[in-house]
C-alpha cells in the first residue's frame, strides 16, 4: 500500500503499478485502461507519494511477478547492482534532483545507467516536467556503431524510410535517391515491405545492397520483416546488415509479436556471424510505442509509459544500433493528441537515454490524431534539442504505404541547420565527396551526381 | 531569392519526371535553404485537410451491399458498440462487439445462416476511413477467428488500392493465403506469404 496525504485528504494507491499509473500524466491510453488518475489532484497526490519512494522499492516489489514474465526476470537478472550503489540511497524524487544536479556529468549517468531499471527510469520521468526531460537527456551520450559512428555529440543522424505500397523497387530507390540526396540515410536505410513475403524482402535486401555498395555509402541498411523472416533469410545468404524487431514490455506481448527473448538472441547471433559490420558490431534495430501491450490485451494494469520503459530493458540486452520509439503510429485512443504526443515522445527518449540506448524517435501522427504539422516541428525541435540520435526521413513526410505522417528529408535538413547538428562523420565525409555540401558545409544539393541517377533499376 | 537558394535546379526536372513515374511519394519537391518551397507546402497541407475530413465521412452502406448483389453471396448488415465515429476512436475495442440487437431483430438477421457450414467469412468493416473502404482496403487473415487470437495469429494483404496492391494481384494472394490457412491450419507469422515464388515459378514455366 501506498499514499500521500494532502491537507485532510489521504490518497491510497494499492499496489506500485497502481500508483505509478496515477502519477502518469494524463493520456488517452491509460484512461481506456481503467487505470489513469480520477482528477488532478489525485494525479499530484500520486506524484507527491511516488517521490517519497525509495528507488531501491523497484528492486523487491515487482509489476508483474518473476516467475510469470520474462522481462521481469531479465530486469532483475541483470540488474548492475554496482552501478546502482551511486543511487541506491535516492528516492524517486531525490534521483530527479541529483540527474539535474552538476554532479550528474555525461561520464557518470553512463556509468550509472546499467544500474536504472526501466521501473525507475519511468517513475522519475512522471514526477520531471518536459524541460527536466531535455535537460537530463541531453547529457546522455550514447554511441553506436555499424558501417558508420551514430550519437556522437553534435550530430545527428536520420533514418531514410523509402516505403512503398507495392514494394515496388523503383518506385523505392527513386525515394532512397532523393533522400541522399538531403542527407538522410546515415541511421539506416530502412524499408518497412508491404508484403510480409521472404522473396521480396530478399529482393528488397539485394536491391539495397547494391545501392550501398555501388555509391559506397558508409551506413547500414535493413528491411523491416519479422524476426523469423529475416533469420531465415540470414540462412540463405541474404545481404543482412540490421536485424529489426517491433518489441514490448511484457512476455504477453512480445507473444503477440510472435517473438521470444530467445529468437532475439538466435537472429543477434546470426547477424553478429556476417561480419558485415566495419566500425563497429551493434546489429539489432528495434522499434517500440506506448499502448502496444494494451492493444495486445497484455498490460497486467501497468501504465503504458512504464511498460515502454519495459520494453528498453529488452532492447539493452542485446546491445542494438538504433531504438526507435514510433510514438504517434498508435492512434489517438493511445495518445490522443499533439500535447499528448510531445509528452510521450520526450519521456520514451529521456527513459530510454538514461537506460544507456541510442534512442531514437518517430515523430509522427496518423490521420485520426488531433494532431499537425505544427505540433510535430515542436517535439521535433525539443528532440534535437535533448541531443535525439536519430528521426526519421519519409519524403515530404507522407508515407504512401503506412499511410501516417511523420518527419521529412527537409524537417531534418531544417533541424541540422537551426541547431548545427551535422551528419554521422563518416556519412559527412562522403556526402561531402558527393558534392552535396556548400562552402559553408551545409547540405545543400544543386544537381543529382551522374552515379545517383544511374543507380533506377530498369523497368 | 539568389540562384543557390533556387528550389530543385531545373536541370534535375526531367530526372524527377522519370522517377515519379514509379512511385506517387512527394520526392523531388522544391526547396528554399533547408525548407519546403511555399508550393509543396501547402500541397501537403490539403492532403491533409482532405484526409482528415474523410475521417468522420458516414459509409454508404446500401451502395457497398447493392455491389456486392453480383456475388451472390449472403450478406448481412450488423452495427458495432461504437455509437459514432468519435466514440470508435477513443474507443477501438467497441469496433470489434456487436451492438445490441433486440432478439427478435438478432433472429431475422442470422436465423437464415444458423446450422449451416461456412469455411469463410467476409467482414467489411468501415473502421478508420468511410471512404476509403469504397475502393481501398486492408485485408486481416484469422484462421478460427472465434477463437481467443492475437496479433501474431493473423496475416495482413495491406495497401489494396489503385496506387498500391491492384485488385487482380491482391485477389490472387488473398486466394492463395486462404487455402494455405485451410490446408495447414494456421495462420498468422509462422505461415509466410510465399505467393511471389509461385508468381515467379509461373514465369518460369
Amino acid at each position: 500500500m501506498y499514499g500521500a496525504t494532502l491537507g485532510y485528504r489521504r490518497y491510497n494507491f494499492s499496489n506500485l503499478a497502481t500508483l505509478l499509473a496515477k502519477a502518469s500524466p494524463s493520456r488517452s491510453g491509460d484512461i481506456l485502461a481503467g487505470i489513469a488518475a480520477q482528477s488532478g489532484e489525485e494525479r499530484s497526490a500520486a506524484q507527491f507519494a511516488l517521490a517519497d519512494l525509495p528507488l531501491r522499492t523497484f528492486l523487491e516489489d515487482h509489476l508483474i511477478a518473476y516467475e510469470s514474465d520474462d522481462i521481469t526476470r531479465l530486469i532483475v537478472d541483470m540488474h548492475n547492482a554496482k552501478a546502482f550503489a551511486a543511487i541506491s540511497h535516492l528516492t524517486v524524487g531525490g534521483f530527479r534532483d541529483w540527474l539535474l544536479s552538476d554532479d550528474a556529468t555525461q561520464n557518470v549517468l553512463g556509468d550509472v545507467a546499467p544500474g536504472v531499471t526501466p521501473e525507475m527510469a519511468a517513475a522519475v520521468s512522471k514526477i520531471c516536467r518536459a524541460q527536466d526531460l531535455l535537460l537530463i537527456a541531453a547529457k546522455c551520450n550514447i554511441i553506436t556503431r555499424f558501417r558508420n559512428t551514430v550519437g556522437l555529440p553534435g550530430r545527428l543522424s536520420v533514418r531514410l524510410q523509402p516505403n512503398h505500397p507495392t514494394d515496388d523497387p523503383r518506385g523505392i530507390a527513386a525515394s532512397i535517391l532523393d533522400g541522399l540526396m538531403l542527407g538522410a540515410g546515415d541511421a539506416v536505410i530502412g524499408i518497412n515491405p508491404a508484403s510480409d513475403s521472404p522473396e521480396r524482402a530478399h529482393s528488397l535486401l539485394s536491391m539495397l545492397d547494391e545501392i550501398r555498395a555501388k555509391l559506397d555509402i558508409p551506413t547500414q541498411t535493413c528491411v523491416l520483416a519479422h524476426i523469423t523472416t529475416t533469420l531465415n533469410l540470414i540462412r540463405r545468404g541474404s545481404p543482412i546488415d540490421l536485424v529489426f524487431q517491433s518489441i514490448a514490455g511484457t512476455e504477453a506481448a512480445n507473444r503477440s509479436f510472435g517473438i521470444t527473448l530467445a529468437m532475439l538472441e538466435e537472429a543477434r547471433e546470426a547477424a553478429l556471424s556476417l561480419r558485415r559490420g566495419s566500425v563497429g558490431n551493434n546489429v539489432m534495430y528495434f522499434e517500440t510505442g506506448q499502448g502496444s501491450a494494451l492493444s495486445a490485451n497484455a498490460h497486467h494494469g501497468i501504465d503504458q509509459q512504464t511498460l515502454e520503459a519495459r520494453a528498453y530493458a529488452v532492447a539493452r540486452r542485446f546491445s542494438p544500433m538504433l531504438v526507435n520509439s514510433v510514438v504517434g503510429f498508435i492512434g489517438p485512443e493511445y495518445l490522443f493528441d499533439g500535447k499528448q504526443i510531445i509528452r510521450a515522445g520526450l519521456e520514451d527518449h529521456f527513459c530510454g537515454k538514461l537506460m544507456g540506448l541510442p534512442m531514437g524517435v518517430d515523430v509522427c501522427y496518423t490521420n485520426h490524431a488531433e494532431a499537425d504539422q505544427d505540433d510535430m516541428d515542436g517535439l521535433l525541435a525539443l528532440l534535437v534539442a535533448a541531443g535525439v540520435n536519430f528521426v526519421m526521413g519519409v519524403p515530404g513526410a507522407d508515407d504512401i504505404m503506412l499511410g501516417y505522417q511523420s518527419t521529412s528529408f527537409h524537417d531534418a535538413l531544417a533541424m541540422r541547420d537551426l541547431y548545427g547538428r551535422r551528419p554521422a562523420p563518416e556519412f559527412e565525409t562522403w556526402l561531402q565527396r558527393q558534392g552535396l555540401l556548400d562552402t559553408a558545409g551545409r547540405i545543400r544539393p544543386r544537381t543529382m551526381p551522374a552515379k545517383f541517377r544511374a543507380m533506377l533499376p530498369a523497368s | 531569392m539568389t540562384d543557390e537558394d533556387a528550389p530543385v535546379p531545373a536541370c534535375d526536372n526531367d530526372v524527377w519526371t522519370q522517377f515519379r513515374k514509379h512511385t506517387v511519394a512527394r520526392i523531388g519537391l522544391a526547396r528554399s535553404g533547408a525548407a519546403l518551397a511555399t508550393k509543396p507546402l501547402l500541397d501537403f497541407r490539403l492532403a491533409h485537410a482532405r484526409a482528415r475530413d474523410a475521417v468522420y465521412e458516414t459509409l454508404d452502406e446500401a451502395r457497398l451491399v447493392a455491389g456486392l448483389k453480383k456475388f451472390d453471396l449472403p450478406v448481412v448488415s450488423v452495427s458495432s458498440a461504437a455509437p459514432d465515429r468519435k466514440s470508435y476512436l477513443m474507443q477501438p475495442d467497441l469496433g470489434r462487439t456487436l451492438g445490441r440487437t433486440p432478439a427478435t431483430d438478432a433472429e431475422a438477421i442470422f436465423g437464415p445462416y444458423r446450422g449451416k457450414h461456412y469455411d469463410v467469412a467476409f467482414v467489411i468493416a468501415d473502421g478508420l476511413s468511410a471512404c476509403a473502404v469504397q475502393d481501398s482496403m486492408g485485408i486481416y487473415l484469422t484462421w478460427q477467428s472465434g477463437m481467443p487470437r492475437t496479433d501474431a495469429d493473423r496475416n495482413c494483404i495491406s495497401n489494396v488500392r489503385p496506387e498500391g496492391l491492384a485488385y487482380a494481384d491482391a485477389g490472387f494472394r488473398l486466394l492463395h493465403t486462404l487455402r494455405a490457412i485451410r490446408a495447414r491450419g494456421i495462420s498468422g507469422v509462422q505461415l509466410k506469404d510465399d505467393s511471389d515464388r509461385l508468381l515467379i515459378d509461373d514465369t518460369r514455366n
